[in-house]
């Protein structure tokens, strides 16, 4: 079928159609070349998902970027996904600042609710209260902070019993180990704890009732 | 999206605990300076004294199936802590960057310790079992996996140092172990296959129930020479389960034809050299001599040593 005659400027129209279609290869170009830079990256061994994520942050306006995060931020924690709601985010944004103590207090206080208080920790200081009066005035004072546990809190094992620790000192402890070895108990059978000095006791009457190291048979 | 939970410490391996420790078989050397270790933690204040601590981090080194993860386990139990058996595989990832952050969270991890039911936490001993494949060497870097890798062994060595419990490591293959982290193993502790007597308490400990008189467990340790102790427990497993399940089938259960069954089922890893048993077969003169039916231990007069029954009874798990 031939070009139509008397009709619109068909010679035009393909011409544009033609340029339509040549872009679009070069697009479809570019996005083989896009994936093959991701291949590439992902032999290094740097994860694609990471890497398309860069490159979505980096093409909005940080302006932008903050408002999605944000909202994103919003959204999580309105379904209970998120581990810090945006106001502490906030509130830590506030920390980073290097405000001195009291230009801190003084910001908290803008914050502190009609009904509520806040109650301000700092490392090496006091924690602070910090509360409204009647007229709606804030204030701040320090308080006596309950002791924090010492330890870093542990992750829980799986259920596990521990023997019952006999109530016996250092000597009785061997007997025990003694005691242990002539009912052909194993070495490891040792009630004591880790850190419990009757424990090397308890270990030390065993070997010496079988002569055996506690390693095996000699 | 790199910013993960906190991942539990029984994400990266298996928790062991003491209670469920089984008794090692040791040849002399190694066992003078284990038991020299244990002295020597449970002296940690009189060594504080002087100004000196106890080691806290050895490597085990020896062939597959020489029992080092029992080892391991076993003096983990004697000093009554929990042991995390770290498994490679959990660690390590293809990402950059995702494997050294899984390594600052399990020695994170083990610093805090495991919580036992009273709530109280324990310390925990790491065994980093194949750790040539966390530590393989350095290698100068040519593409950025390489780069992270040199980095993750870096995480590796500063992590290792700055840790303050138990440490033990066991790979099968001492050299491919950056050297950097070699050093930083107070003890290297190279683990043998066993010898003739090692041979003769793990086939008795094993075999129990059944028992065998000395002479005929003499030749039968004789006939398993190169064997790994993996491997002689999967065979005294194996003859066991036919001498249950045999009859069952109506399988023939002469000596003989038992014997090649077990024999054919369970192999030595090539690279390991076969004992006698597997070249010989039913005709290995340790079979000739084999007692049969096979006797319980309790019917034989004369055992191989009057402390193997003793430590059948305690080995059996």
């Amino acid at each position: 079928m031939g070009m139509g005659m008397n009709t619109i400027d068909g010679r035009k129209l393909l011409n544009y159609i033609e340029r339509v279609e040549a872009l679009n290869r070069d697009i479809k170009a570019a996005k083989d070349d896009i994936k093959s830079v991701v291949v590439d990256a992902a032999r290094d061994g740097f994860s694609p998902k990471g890497i398309q994520f860069c490159v979505k942050v980096r093409s909005q306006k940080p302006r932008e970027f903050e408002e999605n995060e944000q909202l994103r931020d919003m959204y999580l924690h309105a379904i209970g996904m998120a581990d810090t709601p945006p106001l502490f985010r906030a509130l830590d944004a506030f920390a980073g600042q290097q405000l001195g103590r009291d230009e801190l207090i003084e910001k908290f206080k803008e914050l502190v609710p009609s009904k509520g208080e806040i109650t301000l920790k700092l490392e090496g200081a006091a924690p602070m209260r910090l509360w409204r009066d009647k007229d709606g005035n804030p204030h701040a004072e320090e308080v006596k902070a309950p002791k924090p546990s010492a330890k870093a809190p542990a992750q829980s094992g799986p259920a596990h019993q521990a023997p019952d620790v006999p109530d016996v000192d250092g000597d009785g402890a061997m007997e025990l180990g003694r005691a242990a070895a002539r009912e052909n108990k194993a070495i490891i059978s040792n009630p004591f704890p880790f850190g419990d000095n009757r424990r090397p006791r308890f270990d030390e009457g065993w070997r010496k009732e079988t002569g055996n190291d506690g390693f095996g048979p000699e | 999206m790199f910013a993960q939970p906190k991942k539990g410490l029984d994400t990266f391996g298996d928790i062991f605990w003491p209670s469920e420790a089984a008794e090692p078989i040791l040849a002399r050397p190694v066992r003078l300076a284990l038991t020299e270790w244990l002295t020597e933690i449970w002296a940690e204040q009189e060594l504080a004294a002087v100004g000196i601590g106890p080691r806290k981090r050895a490597i085990f080194d020896g062939p597959p199936g020489v029992g080092k993860t029992t080892l391991a386990h076993h003096l983990a139990a004697r000093l009554g802590l929990p042991m995390l058996a770290v498994r490679p595989e959990r660690v390590i990832s293809k990402w950059v960057g995702e494997t050294g952050w899984n390594l600052g969270a399990l020695f994170d991890g083990a610093a805090a310790g495991l919580s036992a039911d009273d709530g109280e936490p324990v310390p925990v001993v790491l065994f980093l079992d194949e750790f040539d494949a966390l530590s393989r060497q350095r290698r100068r870097g040519e593409q950025a996996s390489d780069d992270s890798r040199n980095e993750e062994v870096n995480t590796l060595l500063q992590r290792i140092e700055q840790h303050k419990g138990f440490l033990i490591a066991a790979t099968n293959y001492g050299s491919h172990i950056d050297q950097a982290i070699w050093r930083r193993f107070d003890m290297h502790i190279t683990l043998e296959l066993p010898g003739q007597q090692e041979r003769e308490h793990i086939l008795a400990r094993y075999l129990a129930p059944y028992g065998l008189p000395l002479l005929s467990l003499r030749d039968l340790a004789e006939a398993f020479e190169t064997a790994s102790p993996a491997l002689m427990r999967s065979f005294c497993e194996n003859f066991k389960r036919q001498l249950i399940i045999g009859p069952k089938l109506h399988s023939d259960m002469r000596k003989g034809a038992v014997l090649e069954r077990i024999v054919s089922a369970v192999h030595p890893h090539p690279d390991m050299g076969k004992p006698r048993l597997w070249t010989l077969g039913a005709r290995d003169p340790a079979v000739i001599r084999l007692p049969w039916p096979l006797p319980l231990a309790t019917d034989v007069s004369e055992l191989a040593d009057t402390s193997v029954d003793n430590i059948v009874l305690i080995g059996a798990r």
